[in-house]
């Protein structure tokens, strides 16, 4: 090495390479600790996250606005484009409305007759997102409620039409939703109107796919996906989105929320859910061995 | 307590925290939430590496874990295993920066894309021997090209921007003088 070697750093290499050697295995052992006890330091995450991300909201609401302004001005060059092709959708949707309307009245009366009451323990908290994961490896947005608002882990979050995700991580004051995208999502659910029952497996595509369905001729592109239930996982009958296949013949759920715009989330207040506390229940918890069927509708884990 | 303030070793750190802070808050703006087809540039890494090159000094070791780690528990990654491999790496590059500093750019380049690349490589094998499902083959190996793309560019701003040169030996001199 072409380098004139002074007494200063002879004197300072070894420090600065035990050092380095403490400050990796401290890191190395985090992780090993992280791989252990997965849900423990979760929640350290969260907390993490808890004290940093709201005392930056002041500064991300703003910055978040104006891209958004500046884009919104960008798509005014295609403004010509966009009004035609509203105006094609506002023909369907008009004969759209004329059906729901009639079905609403429908479905009033029916229910009148019935003397239906409407599940009262399916309220929500809406929430406003308030940061994504960062990262492209990971698909989850920050919610501005957390405990504070009795926000529990499990619970089902959507936009205002269709399933977004699954509360994974509930810090004070924030939340953290796994979007049905991410690769750690495995969600339950039924295909209407033949009723298969499938899992919607994400895998960081903008629609996820649809696997171990027991019939697939039954399935067709265009089909309703909704949420089975099973497991416990959710709530059933949570709209997800339509079947859509791909081009590699695989079934996949063309989602029903606008992912491209996250705003206001509603957080389902379904049920307790299912905790996960340590991760031995994860791999065979009791009540999963006394269920019978249903076992196979796995409860997505937490750690990654 | 003047001293310490004017000291430019104490602001160039100071600055380098900074700057980490608001690449991390820009990276956690919710402005697509639907996934993307590519990874975006790892800012944090280039800017790290390319401050260690210049001036050692001015990018502490316990600075660099301290940055990685929280990088790691913000942006949902495994907490504390990229750290390590990037601190590694740095300090690979820290051993070699008297050599890089006399060498032309390309040089520089090349030794930071070892560095990252072994990182990246040093992430996934312990993944995999620990039994996590690692991350997409081709979004990390995106995420990688576009980050050693970025890196002249960070460097250029550092360079001209924030006047982050290269040592010359009068620097060295004067630094021990001070110390």
């Amino acid at each position: 090495m072409a380098r004139d070697r002074t007494t200063a750093d002879d004197y300072s290499r070894p420090l600065r390479r035990m050092l380095v050697g403490i400050l990796v295995v401290l890191l190395l052992g985090m992780y090993l600790l992280w791989r252990i006890d997965s849900p423990r330091v979760e929640r350290l995450r969260i907390a993490m996250i808890d004290r940093f991300v709201p005392s930056m909201d002041w500064a991300m609401a703003p910055a978040t606005g104006l891209i958004n302004i500046a884009r919104d001005f960008q798509s005014y060059t295609r403004i010509y484009e966009q009004n035609q092709d509203l105006r094609r959708e506002l023909q369907q949707m008009k004969a759209w409305r004329e059906a729901a309307l009639q079905l609403e009245q429908e479905n009033a009366r029916l229910l009148d007759l019935n003397k239906v009451r409407i599940d009262a323990k399916l309220t929500h908290v809406t929430g406003v997102v308030t940061a994504d994961s960062g990262s492209p490896f990971r698909q989850s947005v920050l919610l501005n409620v957390g405990a504070r608002d009795g926000i529990m882990d499990g619970w089902a979050t959507m936009d205002g039409i269709g399933l977004v995700g699954r509360i994974s991580g509930v810090g004070q004051n924030t939340s953290r939703v796994i979007l049905l995208t991410d690769t750690n999502s495995r969600i339950p659910v039924t295909v209407q109107p033949s009723g298969q029952r499938a899992i919607l497996v994400g895998d960081n595509e903008a629609a996820p796919t649809l696997e171990l369905i027991e019939n697939r001729d039954l399935v067709r592109p265009g089909d309703r996906v909704v949420t089975s239930g099973d497991g416990k996982v959710f709530p059933a009958g949570l709209l997800v989105g339509q079947v859509a296949q791909s081009p590699d013949r695989r079934l996949r759920a063309r989602l029903a929320a606008d992912y491209e715009r996250l705003k206001f989330l509603r957080v389902l207040r379904s049920h307790d859910g299912e905790l996960i506390k340590d991760q031995g229940t994860l791999l065979a918890g009791p009540q999963m061995q006394q269920s019978d069927e249903k076992a196979d509708a796995q409860t997505e884990a937490t750690d990654g | 307590m003047a001293d310490v303030l004017l000291n430019p070793k104490w602001g160039y750190r100071f600055l380098l925290l900074l700057l980490c802070a608001v690449i991390l808050f820009l990276n956690l703006l919710p402005i697509n939430t639907a996934p993307r087809a590519w990874g975006a540039p790892d800012l944090i890494a280039c800017l790290i590496f390319a401050w260690t090159l210049r001036r050692p000094s001015y990018a502490p070791t316990i600075l660099v874990a301290l940055i990685a780690f929280s990088a790691d528990m913000i942006l949902q990654r495994p907490p504390g295993l990229f750290a390590a491999g990037f601190l590694i790496a740095n300090e690979f590059l820290r051993s070699r920066a008297a050599d890089i500093s006399t060498g032309t750019f390309t040089v520089e380049w090349a030794y930071v894309a070892l560095a990252l690349t072994a990182a990246v490589l040093f992430e996934r094998v312990l993944l995999n021997i620990t039994l996590v499902d690692t991350n997409p083959l081709r979004l990390t190996l995106t995420q990688l090209v576009i980050t050693l793309l970025a890196y002249p560019a960070v460097a250029a701003f550092c360079h001209f921007a924030l006047k982050l040169r290269f040592q010359s030996p009068s620097d060295v001199r004067m630094e021990g003088a001070t110390q």
